[in-house]
């Protein structure tokens, strides 16, 4: 007996150090790279393009580049060439001993250059005869961070009087590079974010899962033995132990159904409402006889779901009409829907407990809980998954209710026609 | 030995962990048990109420958590409630969030993780006597 409690110990501090180490893990992200945001890659991107061809257009220059200098390797990279000749065009970047942006990314300002060949800084430089860069205007652009990486610029083959126009112009477009930067930081967050929540959703699949149910095998082994010394309170013990680890195990399988909602492109069919009621009164049988619950259901409309989603919301919403009741009182709930030519609207209404006005929105977040597990048992995660079911489909879940005076639930569904839904 | 003090936590089981302790160490003549902190703080706006020592309060509850009872309790109760009571959190969570909030509160007088055991309580009771 003493082992299997060792065990058991065992197991919960796996599940609680597992826990708390993906908490940590999600914590920070490191800053990226030039290389990690994509900059040092040849593919063209439009964004970039649009904005060299403009400066190039607007300044009435024949070149103009998006340019990251990359001193590890001696270079400066052209993320994006609008004039640019051979051969530079086909390597897409040159040495440092050609760069005139080197100038803008260490000063962080802009350099103007109206006849290279008499400017004293770069009058040497070997952009003067291999490239032909005689006027230059450029201005830095930075990382998320802010740290200058490289510069937009404006050439020109002959000597060119720059103004605070054309200064102010490239500033501006170099303002919007700077905001594609942002925006690809972003994204590259957030897919890292994605991914290290779907390896969090396998661990809770796998690490988690399996502990509990070895912990349940474990307790349950132990119930037999506590018999034999015929003790009272090992039984009371037992008997809350098995109620926990039945909890954990509901949880556990929530969370995962709340995590994998969306995650995968899920098969969008025609869904008939009336079907989806019937079976899921079907799941609930037993629950509707034994509380004597009356539901009634008018005609419900046919729409564009995907059916299994519609199951679980359809499921939550009437296990939750049945189950906030006041003791002992029947359950009468009504399924009913309406619309218009954008939307249909479907309404579940009870004559249950109802919902105080503070807490019908903290109801729908995620582990919200408006009563112990001894009132009304339950995971926090139901109407936090059915809201996230209808935002998924484009809609709006709203609650209407007075403590005591039941609840209705309106689901708001925009009309799809399978054929869009299904290309985009 | 303390007179009286209340449990705030939705957990039964914890409940029944607690008063067990109680009757197991007799540091504490009467444990006042509330499942929602809004009962509780209804409890503790009544006249007629007896004098409360310490209150065990626990973080995640439904409706209201332990830090909205806090932040309840020490602007709407009278001032002496401020003065005269004790909070110990009693809870699962070790988050640094959790524990750095509630040094905010002047009323924790202490941290404390489930399960609390004799000794816990012991050090407890010594420190508000």
């Amino acid at each position: 007996m003493h082992e299997l409690m060792i065990r058991c110990e065992f197991i919960l501090r796996e599940i609680q150090t597992g826990h708390l180490v993906w908490v940590d893990l999600g914590m920070n992200f490191n800053r990226l790279s030039v290389k990690e945001l994509g900059l040092l890659d040849r593919m063209d991107e439009v964004s970039f393009t649009h904005l060299t061809e403009l400066a190039s257009s607007i300044l009435c220059v024949p070149v103009s580049l998006v340019s990251i200098i990359d001193k590890p390797n001696d270079r400066q990279f052209f993320k994006s060439m609008c004039g640019l000749t051979e051969p530079w065009l086909s390597r897409g970047e040159t040495p440092l001993s050609h760069s005139f942006c080197q100038h803008v990314a260490h000063d962080n300002a802009p350099l103007i250059v109206e006849n290279a060949p008499e400017n004293g800084r770069v009058k040497d430089n070997l952009a003067i005869p291999d490239l032909g860069v005689i006027a230059y205007l450029g201005v830095p652009i930075h990382d998320p961070q802010g740290q200058a990486i490289g510069a937009l610029c404006a050439i020109d083959s002959k000597p060119k009087k720059w103004n605070d126009e054309d200064l102010a112009t490239l500033k501006k477009l170099a303002l919007c590079v700077d905001d594609a930067i942002r925006l690809r930081a972003s994204l590259k967050t957030s897919e890292a974010i994605r991914e290290e929540q779907a390896d969090f959703t396998y661990a809770m699949s796998h690490d988690i899962k399996a502990p509990i149910f070895t912990l349940k095998t474990l307790l349950s082994e132990l119930g037999p033995l506590f018999e034999e010394n015929n003790s009272d309170e090992h039984a009371v013990f037992l008997e809350k132990a098995l109620q926990a680890t039945d909890r954990m195990e509901q949880k556990t399988t929530d969370i995962l159904r709340y995590a994998y909602m969306g995650r995968e492109r899920d098969e969008i069919e025609d869904v008939d409402l009336n079907v989806v009621t019937s079976e899921v009164m079907d799941d609930l049988s037993g629950l509707i006889q034994s509380s004597g619950a009356t539901i009634k259901v008018s005609e419900l409309p046919t729409i564009v779901a995907n059916g299994y989603y519609m199951r679980v919301l359809f499921q939550n919403l009437l296990s939750n009409a049945l189950k906030f009741q006041p003791q002992g009182q029947k359950p009468e709930i009504t399924i009913n829907a309406d619309g218009d030519v954008y939307e249909n609207v479907i309404h579940i209404t009870d004559n249950g407990i109802g919902v105080d006005e503070k807490y019908q929105t903290q109801i729908f977040k995620l582990f919200g809980r408006l009563h112990t597990q001894q009132d009304f048992p339950g995971t926090g995660l139901g109407l936090a998954l059915s809201a996230k079911i209808v935002s998924y489909m484009n809609g709006e879940i709203s609650i209407q209710s007075k403590t005591g005076k039941g609840t209705t639930f309106s689901i708001v569904l925009p009309k799809r026609d399978i054929d869009t839904v299904t290309q985009c | 030995m303390l007179d009286t003090v209340l449990l705030i936590d939705d957990d039964e089981t914890d409940h029944f962990f607690f008063k067990r302790l109680v009757h197991k160490t007799n540091l504490i003549k009467d444990v006042i048990c509330f499942h929602y902190a809004d009962e509780a703080l209804q409890f503790l706006q009544s006249r007629d109420r007896p004098k409360i020592d310490v209150i065990f309060l626990d973080i995640n509850m439904p409706r209201i958590s332990g830090f909205d009872f806090l932040e309840e309790a020490t602007t709407s109760l009278p001032k002496s409630f401020n003065e005269s009571v004790n909070v110990v959190m009693l809870t699962s969570s070790d988050a640094p969030q959790d524990q750095a909030r509630a040094a905010e509160f002047d009323v924790i007088k202490a941290y404390v993780n489930k399960p609390l055991d004799a000794d816990g309580l012991a050090s407890i009771v010594t420190e508000v006597v």
